[in-house]
C-alpha cells in the first residue's frame, strides 16, 4: 500500500514519539551524536520529525531542519527552541526542495531515506543544492549484503511500509548512483543500521 | 568512545525479547497443530506460524529494544522453534509444555548468539 509521505507522516506525528523515540534514541544517540560532530558551515538536515535528534547536534551552529509534515514540525518547534544555536524549521518534500543551487555546505539525514519516497530524486535535490566539495552525512538503516538477512527484510518490508520505513533499500548504493562519491560506510548493527558520508565530486 | 558495554547491553535485551518471541511462537505451533498431522505439514505450518507471529511481536516490543532490526532474530528463532515444535510436542507428550518451553528459550538464545556473531562478522567486513 502506497501512502503519499505527507499524509502518512501527518498521521503519525501524534503517536510517533511513542513509537520510535526514547529507545531508539539511547540506542542510537552515540553514533549520532559522533556524525553530527561534524556539522559546520551552512547546514541542512533532513527529516526533522518531532525534533528528537537535536539533542545530539553540537551548539552554535545554524541549521535549516525541514520536513514533510507539518504536524511533526509543530512539534520539533519546542525543540528547536531550546537548542543553544539556530534551527529554522521549514515544511518540504526532499524531492522538490526550493533551496538554490549549491546553498548548502554540508546535509544531514537520520533514518530518513528509508522512508522517502523515490529516493534517488531526493538525493538527486541533495546534490543540486550542496556546493562542489559538500558533504552528505547519513544516518540510514537499509538492506542487506548478506542473503538471508536480504530476504527477511524484503518480507517485513511491505508491512512495515505501512507505517513508515522500507527495510530493504540498497541506500549506499542509491547515494553513488545520484553521482555522490561515497567515502566512508560505518555498520552499527550488522551491515543493517550504517552512517554514510560522501562527498558532491568538487568538478561537478 | 567504545560502545562494548552498550552493545553487550542490545545483545542480552535482544536475547530476551528474541527468546520470549521463541517460547510464544513455539506453544503457538504445539496448540494449534494436530498431534496426527504429518511431520513435514506440521512442520511447514509451525514455520508458517512462527513467521507470522514473529511480526507482531517486533512491532510491539522494538519501542522497548530501539529499533525494528532485531525482527531479523526473531523472525529467524520464531520460524524455527515453530517448526520444531510439532516434532518436541510428538517425541516428548509427557513434558511437552516444558519441552516446548525450552525449545522456544534454546532458539532465541541461539539465533540471538549467531546474529551477536553475524554482527561482528558484518561490521568487519569492510566498506560497501
Amino acid at each position: 500500500m502506497k501512502v503519499p509521505d505527507r499524509r502518512k507522516w501527518n498521521r503519525f506525528a501524534p503517536n510517533y514519539e511513542s513509537l520510535a523515540s526514547h529507545a531508539a534514541e539511547r540506542r542510537w544517540g552515540s553514533f549520532k551524536k559522533a556524525l553530527f560532530a561534524s556539522m559546520q558551515g551552512r547546514i541542512l538536515f533532513l527529516a526533522a520529525g518531532t525534533g528528537l535528534d537535536f539533542q545530539f547536534f553540537p551548539p552554535g551552529r545554524e541549521i535549516v531542519a525541514i520536513d514533510v509534515s507539518e504536524r511533526m514540525l509543530e512539534r520539533a518547534s519546542v525543540r528547536a527552541g531550546t537548542y543553544q544555536g539556530s534551527i529554522v524549521l521549514q515544511q518540504m518534500d526532499v524531492r522538490r526542495l526550493a533551496f538554490r543551487d549549491r546553498s548548502f555546505d554540508q546535509v544531514y539525514t537520520s533514518c530518513t531515506f528509508c522512508s522517502v519516497s523515490k529516493p534517488l530524486e531526493g538525493l538527486h535535490q541533495l546534490r543540486r543544492i550542496l556546493r562542489p566539495g559538500g558533504i552528505l552525512r547519513m544516518f540510514e538503516h537499509t538492506g542487506s549484503r548478506w542473503q538471508p538477512f536480504r530476504a527477511m527484510l524484503h518480507v517485513c518490508t511491505p508491512i512495515t511500509r505501512i507505517y513508515g520505513p522500507e527495510l530493504n533499500r540498497p541506500t549506499v548504493e542509491t547515494v553513488r548512483q545520484a553521482g555522490f562519491e561515497v567515502t566512508n560506510v560505518t555498520a552499527h548493527f550488522l551491515d543493517v543500521v550504517k552512517s554514510i558520508e560522501a562527498r558532491r565530486p568538487a568538478a561537478a | 568512545m567504545s560502545q562494548a558495554p552498550a552493545r553487550v547491553r542490545y545483545f542480552l535485551g535482544d536475547l530476551g525479547a528474541t527468546a520470549l518471541a521463541g517460547t510464544l511462537a513455539a506453544a503457538a505451533a504445539a496448540a494449534v497443530i494436530p498431534a496426527g498431522w504429518p511431520i513435514w505439514w506440521g512442520m511447514l505450518t509451525g514455520m508458517l506460524i512462527g513467521s507470522l507471529l514473529s511480526l507482531p511481536f517486533t512491532l510491539a516490543v522494538s519501542p522497548l529494544l530501539g529499533m525494528i532490526e532485531p525482527m531479523l532474530q526473531v523472525m529467524s528463532c520464531c520460524m524455527v522453534a515453530g517448526m520444531m515444535a510439532p516434532m518436541v510436542a510428538a517425541s516428548h507428550p509427557a513434558t511437552s509444555l516444558l519441552a516446548i518451553a525450552v525449545l522456544g528459550a534454546g532458539c532465541g538464545v541461539a539465533t540471538g548468539v549467531a546474529v551477536y556473531l553475524a554482527d561482528w562478522a558484518l561490521r568487519s567486513s569492510g566498506s560497501e
